[in-house]
C-alpha cells in the first residue's frame, strides 16, 4: 500500500493521539512518517525490544500478544505507544508483541519525532500510555479525542469601545495638542500617552504591553534618544529587580520558605491570634525580597489551606474569615512600607533625586514609614485579636503533624543554607550599607551572580523565576516617565498648573489631600503599578515645587495606591477568590475589613506629619 | 489566541500605528552632516561633540545622518572625486532638508554642487572663504566661517612685554594654507608688524623657512600642518606631530600654533579656533535653517565662528623664559588642552 504525502498527512491528522499537535508539529511529523508493510505472520513489535517507533495500522489485522491474553487489532488501532514514555533512549521497551495476522500496512513514526510534541502537551503522552494500559488490562480504550474547540466568546462591549477609542482618541489628542499650542514633540507624546492610558483603561492587552509599545514608538520616530527611553535598562533598578527576583525564587525552590513557615507555626502558641500573626509575620519576611503581593500570596495560600483544613473552622465563620484576612493582609499590608515590597516602589524610586535615593535605599524607607508601619500593624493585630473571635469551640492546630512535616524536611540542605545566607547578606547589606560601601542594587547583583555561579539559580530558573514581563513593564514605564522630563513636559505641566496649587502653601496636610485625590482618581482607571507611577510622575514636580520632600511624595503615592474599593482594582483579591474565599469566608466581612484599612491609611499619613518633621523630612 | 474581532482590532491598531510612525518619519526634517575626513579624527570628533551638544538641546524630532568622505587624509584627487560622487549620490537619494558640509573637501566635492540649486539647503562650516565656492551668491546657502583667532593672538602678545613684534606666518601651499594665509594677511596686526606669509610645498622647505625666520622674526605663527609632503621626492605626508615638535625645538622665535595638534606634538603654545564651538554653531545654524523652512522665512545669515581655545605646554613655554598669566593655563585646562 503506497500512500501519497497528502494521504499520510490526512492519516496523521485523523490519529486521535496526535489531535493535540500544532500544525507545525504535524508538518514535522509528516517529514518523519513512513509507510511500512508487514507480511502475514511477521512481528511488528516484540515484547522487551526497544520501543523506538510508534505505529498506526492503516490496513490489515494484527494480533497483540501479552502473557495473559491475545487481542486483535485493525485499521485505526495503534501499536508501540511505549515509544512515547518519558524514559532515556533505549530504556523504553515494548510490553507486548504484535504479529501481523494478514498483510498489514502501518504508518510508522520514530520516537525522536514524538518527543517534542509529547513534552509540549502532556495529554499526548498520557493519552498514549493510558491507551496502552487499557489494552494490556483488557479495558476499552480511553477516548483520546481532543476536546472540541470552544467557540470563542464574543468580544465584550467594553473592549470594543476600548479598541475604537484607542484607534481614534490618540490621533485626536495629537491633533488637539498641536492646535492648542503644544510643541510638536509634546503633542506626539500626548498621543502616545493617550494610547497607553486607553489600553490600560479598557484592559485591551496585558498591562505590561502598552508602555512597551509607547517606548518603541518613541524610539522609532526619534522622539527621545535611546538613553532616555531605555533609561531603566541601565539603571540600578534593573539589577535590583533581577537580584530580588532571583533571591525570592531560590528561597522558594530551595524549600527554605516552606520550612520557615512551618517553623514559625510550630513555635508560636496554638491560638487563633498567633496563627494569624504567623501568617502576617511571614508576609512581612517575604515582603523584604518579593516585590509582588501576588507572588507572596501565592506562597501564603497553600499554607493557609493547610491551616484552614487542620483548624476546620465552620465555613463563613468569623474564625475562618479571620484566617483568610490574615493571609491576604500578610501578603499586601507591607507593600508601601518597604522599598522592595512593591515593584512600583522600585520603578518610581528612580524619580527621586540621587541623594534621596542613596538615603532611602536601605532600612531608611521603613524608618521613614515608621508611623504608618506601626499604626497599620498595630491596628491589624488588634483586629485579629479582638474582631475575629471563634464562634464555636475550635480544634487545635496539629502540632504533631507540623513536627512531622519538619522532620520529613530533615536537616537544612546545602541549598537552603545558601539561600538563607544570600537572604541574610541582602538583608544586612540593605539595612547597613556601610559595611560593604556599595549600593544595595549592586549587592543584589552580587547575590544574583553568586546564586548563578553556585548553580542554585540555573538557566531554567533564570528564564522562569524572574517575572520578565513585569520587569519590562516597569522599565518601559520608567522610559515613559523619563521622556516626560526630557521633553520638558514637567515644566509645561507646572506652567499649565500655574498657581492653581498655591493653596497648598507648602503645607503637608493639604498636599496629602491632593495626593489622595490624584492617586484615587488614577487608580479608578489604571492598574496598581501604572496608577502609582503616574501619580508619582504628576505629584513629584508639584510636591517639590511646594517644598515637600520627594520621598514623602513617593511614599504617599505608594500608600494611597493600595487603597481599593472595587474587586477589579486589586489583583490579589482575584487570587484569594480563586483560593476559596467565597467557599470559606464571609465575603462581606472580608470587604469591610479591607475597606476599613483605607481610611486608616489616610489617618496614618496625617499622623506621620510630626514624625516626618522630627526626622527632618518636613 | 485572541477573539477574532479582538484580533482584527489589534491588527488594525498595529497597522495604523506602523503607518503613522512611518509617515511621521517621512515628514520629519532631515539633516545630513558631511565631514571631509574620517570619523576618528580628533578635530572631527571635537566638531561632532559640539554638534551633538547643540542637537541635544533640540526637542523637535529630526532625522540626522552622519557621513565621512574619507577613511584617511592620504587620498589621491581621483579618490576624492570618487568619494564626492558617492556622497552626492547619498545626498540625492536621501534628500535631506539641510546638508551640513564641514571642511574644505566637503565643499569642493559635494557642497558647492548644491549651491544655488533646488534641493537641500547648505550649511557650510570651514576656514576657507565662502565666496571661493560661490556660496555668497547662492540663495540656499548659509554657514559658519571658521576664523583664525588672530585678535586673541595679538592680545596674548601683549604679555610678552615688547611693544612691537615682527611676525611671520608659515603654512602649507594648499587651499587650506592659502585661505589661512589670506586671513593673516588681511588682519590688522598693529602695533605689531607682519613680515610675510610663507607657504611651502614640503617639509624640506618648511625646515628652511623655520631656520630663515631666525634672522628677522620675533614670533612665528604656524598655520595648519596637515598633509605636508616630506620633500620633492617624498610625497608621503609628514607626521604633523613630528612637524610640531621639530618646529618648536628648532625655531628661535616664539612659535604660536593655530591648531591643537601643534601643542599635542610638542609645541609650547597655540591659540586655536574651537572645533566644539564650530560644531555647536553649525548645528545651531542647521536648526535655524529648519525653522526658516518651517516658518517660510529667509535663511539665517552666515556668521563667523569666533570661539577659540588655548592649548598650552607650560614646560616648553618656560624653557623659552615666557610666563603667561594663570588665566591662560586655566583656560587650557578647562578645554582639556593643557599638556604636561
Amino acid at each position: 500500500m503506497s500512500l501519497t504525502q497528502a494521504e499520510i498527512a490526512t492519516a496523521l491528522r485523523e490519529c486521535p493521539l496526535l489531535a493535540a499537535c500544532t500544525p507545525q508539529e504535524h508538518a514535522r511529523l509528516l517529514a518523519a512518517a513512513q509507510c511500512c508493510e508487514f507480511p502475514a505472520g511477521t512481528d511488528i513489535i516484540r515484547a522487551g525490544e526497544p520501543a523506538d517507533h510508534y505505529y498506526r495500522i492503516l490496513d490489515g489485522a494484527a494480533e497483540l500478544i501479552t502473557a495473559q491474553a491475545r487481542r486483535t487489532l485493525g485499521p485505526g488501532d495503534d501499536l508501540g505507544a511505549e515509544a512515547l514514555a518519558d524514559a532515556p533512549a533505549g530504556q523504553a521497551r515494548h510490553l507486548a508483541t504484535a504479529r501481523a495476522m494478514t498483510a498489514v500496512s502501518a504508518l510508522r513514526l520514530p520516537r525522536s519525532a514524538l518527543t517534542a510534541p509529547a513534552a509540549r502537551d502532556p495529554r499526548i503522552r498520557s493519552g498514549a500510555l493510558l491507551g496502552l494500559a487499557a489494552r494490556l488490562g483488557e479495558l476499552p480504550p480511553p477516548d483520546t479525542q481532543a476536546p472540541a474547540p470552544k467557540a470563542p466568546a464574543p468580544l465584550p462591549l467594553k473592549q470594543r469601545i476600548g479598541w475604537v477609542a484607542t484607534l481614534t482618541l490618540p490621533l485626536l489628542a495629537w491633533y488637539a495638542g498641536g492646535h492648542l499650542g503644544l510643541p510638536q514633540h509634546s503633542a506626539v507624546y500626548l498621543g502616545l500617552f493617550t494610547m497607553t492610558a486607553l489600553m490600560w483603561l479598557f484592559s485591551l492587552v496585558d498591562e505590561y504591553i502598552p508602555p512597551i509599545i509607547a517606548v518603541v514608538a518613541m524610539l522609532f520616530i526619534d522622539l527621545v534618544p535611546a538613553q532616555v527611553a531605555l533609561h531603566g535598562f541601565y539603571s540600578r533598578t534593573f539589577l535590583l529587580l533581577l537580584g530580588v527576583y532571583a533571591l525570592s525564587a531560590v528561597l522558594v525552590s530551595s524549600g527554605l520558605a516552606y520550612r520557615v513557615m512551618l517553623g514559625i507555626l510550630a513555635r508560636l502558641p496554638d491560638s487563633p491570634f498567633w496563627h494569624r500573626s504567623a501568617l502576617t509575620a511571614f508576609g512581612f519576611v517575604l515582603s523584604i525580597v518579593m516585590p509582588s503581593s501576588n507572588a507572596r500570596l501565592a506562597l501564603l495560600l497553600p499554607l493557609y489551606r493547610e491551616m484552614d483544613d487542620s483548624l476546620a473552622a465552620p465555613a463563613h465563620s468569623r474564625e475562618a474569615t479571620g484566617l483568610m484576612i490574615a493571609t491576604f493582609t500578610g501578603a499586601t499590608l507591607f507593600s508601601p512600607l518597604l522599598l522592595t515590597a512593591k515593584s512600583s516602589n522600585l520603578a518610581a524610586f528612580t524619580m527621586l533625586p540621587i541623594q534621596v535615593r542613596q538615603e532611602f535605599q536601605g532600612i531608611w524607607w521603613l524608618v521613614g514609614a515608621g508611623v504608618v508601619a506601626v499604626g497599620l500593624l498595630a491596628c491589624h493585630l488588634l483586629a485579629m485579636r479582638f474582631l475575629f473571635r471563634a464562634d464555636t469551640p475550635r480544634r487545635a492546630l496539629p502540632a504533631e503533624r507540623i513536627a512531622g512535616q519538619i522532620a520529613v524536611l530533615g536537616r537544612l540542605r546545602p541549598q537552603e543554607w545558601v539561600a538563607a545566607l544570600a537572604f541574610l547578606l541582602f538583608l544586612g547589606g540593605a539595612a547597613v550599607p556601610q559595611w560593604h560601601q556599595s549600593q544595595p542594587a549592586w549587592l543584589a547583583g552580587f547575590v544574583l551572580a553568586s546564586l548563578l555561579a553556585l548553580g542554585l539559580f540555573d538557566k531554567r530558573g533564570f528564564q522562569t523565576g524572574i517575572d520578565w514581563p513585569l520587569i519590562f513593564f516597569l522599565l518601559a514605564l520608567d522610559g515613559l516617565t523619563q521622556a516626560i522630563h526630557y521633553l520638558g513636559l514637567t515644566e509645561v505641566m507646572i506652567d499649565t498648573v500655574g498657581h492653581r496649587f498655591d493653596w497648598i502653601g507648602g503645607q503637608l496636610g493639604w498636599f496629602i489631600l491632593l495626593a489622595l485625590a490624584v492617586t484615587l482618581l488614577l487608580r479608578l482607571a489604571l492598574p496598581l503599578t501604572a496608577g502609582m507611577i503616574l501619580s508619582a510622575t504628576l505629584l513629584m514636580p508639584i510636591g517639590m515645587d511646594q517644598g515637600i520632600h520627594p520621598w514623602v511624595v513617593l511614599f504617599l503615592t505608594s500608600l494611597f495606591s493600595d487603597i481599593w474599593f472595587m474587586p477589579h482594582q486589586n489583583s490579589s483579591f482575584q487570587q484569594v477568590l480563586a483560593g476559596g474565599l467565597r467557599a470559606r469566608c464571609d465575603e462581606t466581612l472580608f470587604f469591610h475589613y479591607a475597606w476599613w484599612l483605607n481610611p486608616l491609611r489616610v489617618v496614618l499619613a496625617y499622623a506621620s506629619i510630626p514624625y516626618w518633621r522630627w526626622l527632618g523630612l518636613y | 489566541m485572541k477573539n477574532r474581532l479582538a484580533l482584527v482590532f489589534a491588527s488594525l491598531f498595529t497597522v495604523l500605528l506602523l503607518a503613522l510612525l512611518v509617515a511621521f518619519n517621512h515628514q520629519k526634517p532631515r539633516v545630513l552632516i558631511l565631514h571631509s575626513f574620517s570619523e576618528t579624527g580628533p578635530w572631527e570628533t571635537a566638531v561632532n561633540t559640539g554638534i551633538q551638544r547643540e542637537l541635544a538641546r533640540n526637542r523637535r524630532p529630526i532625522a540626522v545622518r552622519w557621513r565621512y568622505m574619507s577613511f584617511s587624509g592620504d587620498m589621491s584627487p581621483a579618490q576624492w572625486a570618487a568619494a564626492g560622487r558617492r556622497n552626492q549620490g547619498a545626498v540625492d537619494s536621501w534628500e535631506p532638508d539641510v546638508l551640513v558640509a564641514i571642511g574644505e573637501e566637503a565643499q569642493v566635492y559635494v557642497g558647492r554642487h548644491y549651491a544655488g540649486r533646488p534641493g537641500p539647503r547648505l550649511v557650510y562650516a570651514m576656514g576657507e572663504d565662502p565666496a571661493s565656492f560661490g556660496y555668497t551668491t547662492a540663495g540656499n546657502v548659509t554657514g559658519v566661517h571658521e576664523a583664525l583667532p588672530l585678535a586673541q593672538i595679538v592680545e596674548l602678545l601683549r604679555h610678552l612685554g615688547r611693544p612691537a613684534l615682527r611676525i611671520r606666518a608659515l603654512g602649507i601651499d594648499d587651499p587650506t594654507g592659502q585661505a589661512e594665509g589670506q586671513q593673516v594677511r588681511s588682519f590688522d596686526w598693529g602695533p605689531h608688524r607682519l613680515l610675510g606669509v610663507d607657504l611651502v610645498d614640503d617639509f624640506e622647505a618648511w625646515q628652511a623657512a623655520v631656520h630663515a625666520a631666525a634672522r628677522d622674526t620675533d614670533v612665528l605663527l604656524v598655520l595648519s600642518t596637515g598633509g605636508l609632503p616630506g620633500g620633492p621626492e617624498d610625497p608621503a605626508e609628514t607626521d604633523r606631530l613630528f612637524v610640531a615638535d621639530w618646529t618648536e625645538r628648532e625655531s628661535k622665535p616664539l612659535v604660536i600654533g593655530v591648531r591643537e595638534s601643534f601643542v599635542a606634538g610638542g609645541g609650547a603654545l597655540a591659540v586655536i579656533p574651537s572645533p566644539y564651538g564650530l560644531g555647536e554653531q553649525a548645528a545651531r545654524k542647521a536648526l535655524d535653517v529648519l525653522a526658516s523652512i518651517r516658518n517660510r522665512t529667509p535663511l539665517p545669515s552666515p556668521e563667523v565662528s569666533l570661539e577659540f581655545q588655548i592649548a598650552l605646554r607650560p614646560a616648553r613655554l618656560a624653557a623659552r623664559g615666557i610666563q603667561l598669566p594663570a588665566l591662560y593655563a586655566q583656560a587650557a585646562r578647562a578645554s582639556q588642552s593643557l599638556y604636561d
